[in-house]
C-alpha cells in the first residue's frame, strides 16, 4: 500500500513538473538581464595591439577590436549588412563615391565626438599603414558633421564593405600617441583596455561613456590566449572561463558530447573559412592540364574524410561558397567522388599510369591530408606528403612555389569577390602565383568588382564558380574545396546574449552580454 | 691557491664569450635561412605589397643581413635588443620580463629537484638493495621516462579537474594573495621538476655506491666517525662532482626546457615567448631569446667549474 502510495504521489509529482516545465522556459526567456560580472574568454587568437586597430588585419584578432571599438556597419545572423557608426548610406557607382550617414551622439572613451572628422582621420591613418581595404578611397570630404562622402579612385563592389566592417574607429585624440594606444584603447565600443599582456590577455572595463542606452550590462571582460587546446578544454571544465573558442575539432567533439555546454556556432558563413586542396598549375607538370586538376577532384571522396576526421563539426563543400551564404549555388554541377571517372581523365590527359607528385601540409591538418593523399594515390597520383609549419606554407603560398598540391585555405563571405580575386589576380597575395590566370576568368573578376549592385555581383559570382568548379568543363584551378569548419564556441549557461561567432565567425555583441549568474 | 682558481675563472669566462659569440652568428644565419617573413606574418598573407614594403623598412628588414647582424650586436652592447614585429614593443623590456617569469618557477623545481633528487639517492645508496631502495629506483625511473606532457595533463586531470584544489593554468597575481600566486606555481614546478629529480637521485645513488667501497670510508669507520658525518664528510662530498656535472647540466636544461610546461600551463615565461616568436618568424626575438638561454647555460657552466675547483683541489691545480 505503502509502496502504491509512494509511486502515486511520485507520479503527480511528475505530472505536475511536466505541466510547470513550458512556464519555467518561458520564464527563463523573458529574463531580464542583470548589471555585474565579468566575462572570461579564451582562445588561440593573439593580437600585437588592441588599441592601434590598423595593425590588426587577420580575422583572428577581430575579437579583441570589436570588444573595444566599432565600425559603420555590422552584420547580423543572416549575414546581412546592418547599421552601426552609420545609420545610412548611399553608394554611386557612375561617379564612384559612399556617402555615409552617421550616429549622433557617439562619444569615444575619452569624451571625443564621433563625427565626420574622426572618420576621415581614421581613413587616412588606415591609409598611412597601406591597408588595403583603404587603398580605393581617393579622399573623404566631410559634407558636415554626421555626413562623410569617400570618394572612389573607381568603382568597386567590394570597397562597401571593406571600408564599412573592416576599419575600426579610434579617437582622434589617442591617434596622437600611437605608442601608448598600442597597449590601451580608446574606440566607441563597450568595453575599453584596461591591462594588455601581449600573447597572455587583454582586460578591458565598461565604458562609461558607451552610446547605447543601459549598456553595457557586465562589467568587464578578460581575454586570454591559451595557445594548447587540452589545456584550454581543462581550464573551462574547471570553470576558470565562461567562454571558450576550440579549433581542435577532437577537443571540441570531447567537451560537445559531455552535454554540459552551450555550443554556439556561426548561421551566416561570414568570416568563414573554407579548406581545399590546389594543384600548382603554374609550375611545369601535369597540373597544367585541367583534365588532371579535375582528375584530382575526383579521386577525393570528401564525405569520407569528413566522417572520419570532422566528428560531425565539417560540412562538405563542392565550391568555394559555403552553405547558408548569398553566394552559394545549389545548383551547381559540382565534382562528387567517382574514381573512375579520375582515372579515364588522366589516362585522357597522357597519364595512364599515373605520376608522383608532392602534397604539402602542415601539422594539423596532417591526418586530414595523409588521408587524401591515400585516395589520391588510388587513382594513380601519387604524393609525397611533405610537413611544414604554418609560417612555411604561408611562404610557399603567397609566393607561389609550392610544388605539386598543398592545402588550400580561404574565406568564404562575406564577399567572396573580394576574396577569390586575392587567389586569381596575376599579383594576388594567396596562391595567386602558383596557379594560371585564364582571360575568361580574368575578365569575369573584372565583371564581379565593377558590378554597379550586389544582385549582380552575386550572379556574375554565381557565373565564376560555375567557371571553376563545373564538373565537366570547370577549370579546376583552386582544385577540390572539402570543407567549411566552423570552429565551436563553447560557453556555460549561465552567459546569455553574447553572440560570439554567431554574426560573424570573429565578433560578438559583447554590450548584450550579461551573466545569469 | 685563490689566484689559480680566478685565472681559471677567467679562462672560463673568455671561452664563454667566444661561444656565445657564435652561438649568435650561428643563430642569426639559421634565422635567415628558415623560410618565412615576420612582416607578411605579422601583417597577415592579404596585406598590401605597399604595406609589407613600409614595415620591412621601418624594422629594418630591408638591410643587407651582414648590416642587421651588425646592427643587433652593436645595439647589445648598449643593453638594447631591438624591437619585436608581433609584439610591437621593445625586446629587452619583454624578454627580462618572461626570463622572471621562467625563473619563477625553474629555481624552485631545481631547488626541489635538487633536495630531493640528493635525500633519495641517498637514502637507497645506503639502504641498497633493500625495499627502499627498489621503490626509490622504480621511482626514478618513471620519472626518468614519464613525458612531460602526459605527466602535466595527468596532474591537471587530478589536481584541478577532480580535486579542484589547484589551478590548471596561467600566473597567477601577486595582488589577490600568495596563496593565488604560489597555487598558480606548483603544478608547472612539479612537472618541471620531475625529470631532474629522477636524474639526480639515480646519480646520487650511483656516485655514492661507488664511493661507500673506497677504503677510506672503511677507515673512516674505523676511526669511529659518527654515522652522520661519515655520509655528507667523507662520502657525499667525495661523490659530489658527477652530480654536480649533472646539476649544471640540468639547469641550463631546465631554463631552455620551459617551452613544453609553460606551452601545457600556460604560463607566459621565455619559453611560450619563444614558441609565439618561431612561428611568427620573429626573428629578433628568437635571436635574443636563444642568446638569453646561451648566457644561462654558459653561467651554469661556470658555477659548476668554479664549484669542482672548491670541492676538488687536484682540478683546480691542473
Amino acid at each position: 500500500m505503502k509502496k502504491k502510495l509512494l509511486g502515486l504521489a511520485l507520479s503527480l509529482t511528475l505530472v505536475v513538473a511536466s505541466a510547470l516545465a513550458p512556464a519555467t522556459v518561458s520564464a527563463e526567456e523573458t529574463k531580464e538581464p542583470v548589471y555585474g560580472g565579468t566575462v572570461r574568454y579564451a582562445s588561440h587568437n593573439v593580437t600585437s595591439t588592441p588599441g592601434y586597430t590598423p595593425e590588426n588585419s587577420n580575422n583572428a584578432s577581430l575579437i579583441y577590436l570589436n570588444t573595444a571599438y566599432e565600425s559603420l556597419i555590422y552584420y547580423n545572423s543572416s549575414g546581412e549588412i546592418i547599421p552601426r557608426l552609420a545609420t545610412e548610406w548611399e553608394t554611386d557607382a557612375e561617379e564612384p563615391s559612399i556617402t555615409w550617414t552617421l550616429r549622433e551622439g557617439v562619444k569615444f572613451a575619452d569624451g571625443t565626438d564621433f563625427n565626420a572628422e574622426a572618420v576621415k582621420i581614421n581613413i587616412e591613418e588606415y591609409q598611412k599603414c597601406q591597408r588595403n581595404e583603404t587603398a580605393n578611397v581617393a579622399s573623404c570630404e566631410v559634407v558636415d558633421d554626421y555626413t562623410i562622402k569617400m570618394v572612389l579612385n573607381s568603382w568597386n563592389s567590394s570597397t562597401l564593405e571593406a571600408v564599412g566592417f573592416f576599419v575600426y574607429y579610434m579617437s582622434p585624440e589617442a591617434l596622437k600617441d600611437v605608442d601608448t594606444l598600442r597597449n590601451t584603447s580608446c574606440g566607441t565600443g563597450a568595453f575599453q583596455v584596461t591591462e594588455f599582456e601581449p600573447g597572455v590577455s587583454v582586460k578591458y572595463a565598461k565604458n562609461e561613456n558607451y552610446w547605447q542606452e543601459g549598456k553595457p550590462y557586465l562589467d568587464g571582460v578578460e581575454m586570454y590566449v591559451v595557445d594548447e587546446p587540452t589545456t584550454r578544454a581543462s581550464a573551462f571544465e574547471a570553470g576558470e572561463y565562461d567562454i571558450i573558442l576550440m579549433n581542435n575539432l577532437a577537443v571540441a567533439n570531447d567537451l560537445i558530447s559531455k552535454d554540459k555546454y552551450v555550443v554556439e556556432s556561426n548561421t551566416s558563413g561570414q568570416g568563414l573559412v573554407m579548406t581545399g586542396i590546389i594543384p600548382n598549375s603554374a609550375l611545369e607538370g601535369p597540373f597544367q592540364d585541367a583534365r588532371v586538376r579535375r582528375a584530382m577532384c575526383y579521386a577525393i571522396d570528401t564525405q569520407a574524410l569528413s566522417d572520419a576526421f570532422g566528428y560531425g563539426l565539417l560540412k562538405t563543400l563542392n565550391q568555394w561558397a559555403a552553405p547558408g551564404t548569398p553566394t552559394f549555388d545549389e545548383n551547381l554541377n559540382g565534382i562528387t567522388y567517382n574514381p573512375d571517372k579520375a582515372r579515364e581523365l588522366l589516362a585522357e590527359a597522357g597519364y595512364p599510369d599515373g605520376f608522383d607528385t608532392t602534397f604539402t601540409t602542415d601539422a594539423g591538418s596532417k591526418d586530414y591530408f595523409t588521408a587524401a593523399a591515400n585516395m589520391l594515390a588510388e587513382v594513380g597520383i601519387r604524393c609525397e606528403v611533405n610537413l611544414v609549419d604554418e609560417s612555411a606554407q604561408v611562404n610557399l603560398y603567397s609566393t607561389g612555389t609550392w610544388e605539386g598540391i598543398m592545402g588550400h585555405f580561404a574565406s568564404v563571405a562575406p564577399d567572396l569577390g573580394l576574396y577569390m580575386g586575392r587567389h586569381l589576380d596575376v599579383d594576388g597575395a594567396f596562391y595567386a602565383k602558383g596557379i594560371q590566370h585564364p582571360e575568361d576568368h580574368m575578365e569575369l573578376l573584372e565583371k564581379i568588382r565593377v558590378a554597379p549592385t550586389e544582385e549582380e555581383k552575386i550572379k556574375l559570382e554565381y557565373e565564376m564558380q560555375k567557371l571553376i568548379y563545373d564538373a565537366d568543363t570547370g577549370s579546376a584551378l583552386f582544385g577540390q574545396p572539402l570543407y567549411v569548419q566552423n570552429e565551436p564556441v563553447l560557453k556555460y549557461d549561465y552567459v546569455k546574449d553574447d553572440n560570439r561567432s554567431v554574426d560573424h565567425v570573429a565578433t560578438w555583441s559583447i554590450e548584450n552580454c550579461w551573466l545569469d549568474k | 691557491m685563490n689566484k689559480k682558481l680566478f685565472k681559471m675563472i677567467g679562462k672560463r669566462i673568455v671561452q664563454s664569450v667566444i661561444v656565445l659569440f657564435i652561438v649568435t652568428l650561428l643563430v642569426f644565419l639559421l634565422m635567415q635561412l628558415v623560410p618565412g617573413d615576420p612582416i607578411v606574418n605579422f601583417l597577415g598573407a592579404n596585406a598590401t605589397e605597399e604595406q609589407i614594403a613600409h614595415y620591412t623598412e621601418m624594422f629594418g628588414y630591408d638591410q643587407p643581413a651582414l648590416v642587421q647582424y651588425g646592427k643587433w650586436i652593436a645595439g647589445l652592447f648598449h643593453g638594447e635588443m631591438g624591437r619585436s614585429v608581433a609584439l610591437q614593443k621593445d625586446i629587452t623590456e619583454v624578454i627580462f620580463q618572461r626570463l622572471g617569469v621562467t625563473l619563477s618557477i625553474v629555481l624552485p623545481a631545481f631547488v626541489l629537484a635538487v633536495v630531493f633528487g640528493v635525500v633519495l639517492g641517498i637514502l637507497a645508496a645506503k639502504n641498497r638493495g633493500s625495499r627502499l631502495d627498489t621503490v626509490i629506483s622504480f621511482f626514478a625511473n618513471i620519472g626518468m621516462s614519464m613525458p612531460m606532457f602526459w605527466f602535466g595533463m595527468l596532474l591537471i586531470m587530478l589536481f584541478a579537474l577532480k580535486l579542484g584544489i589547484l589551478p590548471t593554468s596561467g600566473l597567477g597575481n601577486k595582488a589577490d594573495g600568495m596563496w593565488q600566486y604560489i597555487s598558480h606555481l606548483i603544478l608547472p614546478m612539479t612537472v618541471l621538476a620531475m625529470g631532474p629529480l629522477a636524474q639526480f637521485t639515480r646519480q646520487t645513488r650511483s656516485s655514492m655506491l661507488e664511493v661507500i667501497r673506497q677504503d677510506y670510508v672503511t677507515t673512516a669507520k674505523a676511526k669511529g666517525v659518527t654515522k652522520k658525518a661519515l655520509t655528507f664528510r667523507h662520502q657525499l662530498r667525495n661523490a659530489l662532482i658527477p652530480i654536480i656535472t649533472v646539476m649544471g647540466v640540468q639547469l641550463g636544461g631546465m631554463i631552455g626546457g620551459t617551452v613544453l610546461v609553460e606551452s601545457i600551463f600556460v604560463v607566459p615565461g621565455l619559453g611560450n615567448l619563444m614558441i609565439t616568436a618561431i612561428k611568427g618568424r620573429d626573428f629578433m626575438v628568437v635571436e635574443n631569446g636563444v642568446l638569453i638561454i646561451a648566457i644561462a647555460v654558459a653561467v651554469c657552466n661556470l658555477v659548476v667549474d668554479i664549484l669542482y675547483g672548491i670541492i676538488d683541489p687536484r682540478i683546480r691545480n691542473d
